[in-house]
């Protein structure tokens, strides 16, 4: 069931896209016998009609297979999912130092704690102190060896 | 003897190495291609003679596409787009406690497709480059539709799921401007979506962060580490030689002609050899299990891409992908005309580039050979500190392309789909391959049939893009009924026994 309705959504996807090709006008000095709409409508072509074939196939299969979707947002994964989710949206505010920082030191005493490894406060100290060198030093490896200016965020560092 | 010496003098190997060592890290960063390193390097040559400042070019340049495979291999991120396909197999065996053949057999690979490009660069550049010559529209078109055709070769079972995800591929990259005429395309009203999607977003978010989700599950198990280097499984013994040999043409042959057809470089051209490969081979369900001939496929592949791209470049004055055009810059700015009549006015200048290219190659073997001692250390950290290093790393490969956060946003949404779709049996190499080639394909196919007015005229009138487009229709359609054959017969077989 969990497939037909992800391919169901890929469907709906797909007629959305399909209508909205409709407004793509060609500009005719430059393309007066394709256009921009041809190449996207077959590539939704190919997609809906895979998708409708598929359904059909898994309706008339008398053996269900287990669509996997719900486990990424359960247990370990889930944790450790909202921890990225929030490092990659603090990226902008707080700049890429303190987030890399905080996303370290979260993460792998996360993971630490999921393999069962005691968190005593030496080694949360020890680690805490090389996720902000190994920010500090990635930081000024871009931005003075490559030139890539990374997110500096409100805190300028 | 003039270019003997000038391939001889200290300084010119100094810089072949320097440049060799920058483009090794800059291809195992992910997100700095050998392309962003060529460009950052190029402002050092303004001051140098035309020969040195090439010689540090080529060897960021070749260095680049062979680092690419470190992180591939021991990661699963891909360094550059080139070295997508390394992962498919490369990682696995790592997994497998194979780490020091992997990174042999993905180095060795690389050395064989460079010089086979570099000979190929020495010996057939003007025969090449005519070849090419006759490639207009159509057949580019032809080309890279049949290339996406003969995806359907290495989706096994799943086939309708393979085609889904090329549709998905194709459609992904429609987003965004249109080429030629710059139509904003499923654009939501998001300007960061108006350039469409980072190739490195796509690519990293399906194979590396999607990948670090699955691992998490092997938290607190032992790892893989590799206590010593055993160099006897490093390099390929002789009668591995003789058993890859094919492959390893095979790859060197289409990494040399997608280097030398414009669009095409090494993230596609390293798909086909693997597609190819798979196809060639007695055991075509090993692939993406731990299979050397992957990693051959895919290593080959991208590095003779390096040779082939220069062909066009010294033959025609056209260069065959991004750092390519960069060097004809870099060159330019040197007062070098680059095109059939520099044959003539400074032949000593062609013929010792043409000849560095096979000793960049060999600098380059030796320093990823040096370079694996440090970098297969990786994989002694534990995984509860690797997996969020990896992610930063993402991150900074992302952002790195186009310095915006949008990219490393998308990036993890695509974590998070690849995951679904990997998991379900979706194909994440059809995938790529469509959103790799679908602004190449739709590009070709506007400019074909503008030039011939009509998709008939142009199947008519072209050279032979109509052949490659027979070939890549009917190619699935056989596939499929051999496919219902031999279900067939193993059904009949089964009845017979039972």
């Amino acid at each position: 069931m969990g497939e037909i309705v992800f391919l169901g959504a890929i469907l709906i996807i797909g007629v959305i896209c399909g209508i909205q090709t409709l407004g793509f006008k060609a500009i005719p000095i430059l393309d007066s016998v394709v256009g921009p709409a041809l190449f996207p409508q077959i590539a939704i072509g190919i997609v809906v009609l895979g998708a409708l074939a598929l359904i059909v196939q898994l309706v008339m299969k008398k053996q269900k297979n287990q669509f996997v979707f719900l486990e990424l947002f359960q247990g370990k994964r889930l944790g450790f999912g909202i921890v990225t989710i929030a490092y990659v949206l603090m990226l902008d505010s707080i700049g890429f130092i303190v987030s890399t920082a905080i996303f370290l030191m979260l993460a792998i005493n996360y993971l630490e704690y999921i393999k069962g490894i005691q968190i005593n406060r030496k080694k949360t100290i020890v680690v805490s102190l090389c996720c902000i060198l190994f920010s500090i030093i990635i930081y000024y490896f871009f931005s003075k060896v490559m030139g890539i200016m990374l997110p500096r965020g409100i805190v300028n560092f | 003897m003039e270019i003997l010496s000038n391939l001889m003098d200290f300084e010119i190997i100094a810089l072949m190495i320097i440049g060799s060592t920058a483009g090794i890290i800059f291809g195992s960063v992910p997100g700095l291609s050998s392309t962003t390193g060529v460009a950052l390097v190029l402002p050092f040559t303004y001051t140098m003679d035309v020969f040195p400042s090439i010689a540090l070019l080529l060897g960021v340049y070749f260095g680049g596409m062979s680092g690419g495979l470190i992180p591939a291999i021991l990661m699963k991120i891909p360094g550059t787009p080139a070295s997508v396909a390394t992962t498919f197999d490369g990682y696995p065996m790592v997994l497998r406690g194979e780490a020091s053949r992997a990174m042999g057999i993905g180095i060795c690979s690389s050395l064989f497709g460079g010089l086979f490009s570099a000979f190929a660069l020495i010996f057939c550049a003007p025969l090449l480059s005519a070849f090419a010559l006759s490639f207009g529209p159509f057949e580019y078109f032809g080309v890279t539709f049949f290339a996406l055709m003969i995806v359907s070769s290495i989706l096994d079972k799943q086939i309708l799921k393979g085609y889904i995800s090329l549709g998905l591929g194709l459609l992904m990259s429609c987003i965004g401007s249109s080429p030629i005429d710059g139509v904003k395309r499923f654009d939501v009203g998001i300007s960061a979506m108006a350039g469409g999607f980072q190739l490195m977003s796509v690519v990293i978010g399906m194979f590396a962060v999607a990948e670090m989700f699955n691992s998490i599950k092997f938290v607190g198990q032992k790892n893989n580490s590799v206590e010593e280097i055993k160099m006897d499984q490093f390099f390929l013994k002789f009668s591995e030689w003789r058993k890859y040999i094919w492959n390893l043409l095979a790859a060197s042959v289409i990494g040399t002609i997608a280097g030398i057809l414009p669009g095409l470089s090494g993230g596609p051209g390293s798909m086909m050899s693997y597609v190819q490969a798979k196809k060639m081979s007695k055991n075509p369900e090993k692939f993406g299990t731990g299979c050397p001939e992957g990693v051959i496929a895919s290593e080959a592949a991208n590095n003779a891409v390096t040779g082939g791209a220069l062909i066009p470049l010294f033959s025609l004055g056209v260069p065959g992908d991004t750092a390519t055009g960069l060097l004809m810059g870099a060159l330019a700015i040197q007062g070098v005309q680059v095109g059939p009549i520099l044959f003539q006015t400074d032949p000593t200048l062609v013929e010792s580039v043409l000849y560095s290219s096979v000793l960049i190659n060999i600098i380059v073997f030796c320093l990823a050979v040096f370079a694996l001692r440090m970098f297969i250390n990786i994989l002694n950290v534990p995984k509860h500190i690797l997996i969020p290093i990896i992610i930063v790393f993402c991150v900074l490969g992302c952002y790195s392309a186009n310095q915006r956060l949008f990219d490393v946003y998308t990036m993890l949404i695509f974590g998070y789909l690849g995951y679904i779709l990997d998991k379900n049996g979706y194909n994440l190499t059809a995938l790529i391959l469509g959103f790799l080639l679908g602004g190449t394909v739709e590009s070709y196919l506007r400019r074909a049939l503008i030039f011939y007015g009509s998709f008939e005229k142009a199947m008519v009138g072209s050279n032979f893009g109509g052949i490659f487009v027979v070939i890549g229709v009917l190619y699935p359609i056989i596939s499929i009924i051999i496919d219902l054959i031999k279900k067939q017969k193993s059904k009949a077989k089964a009845k017979e026994l039972a």
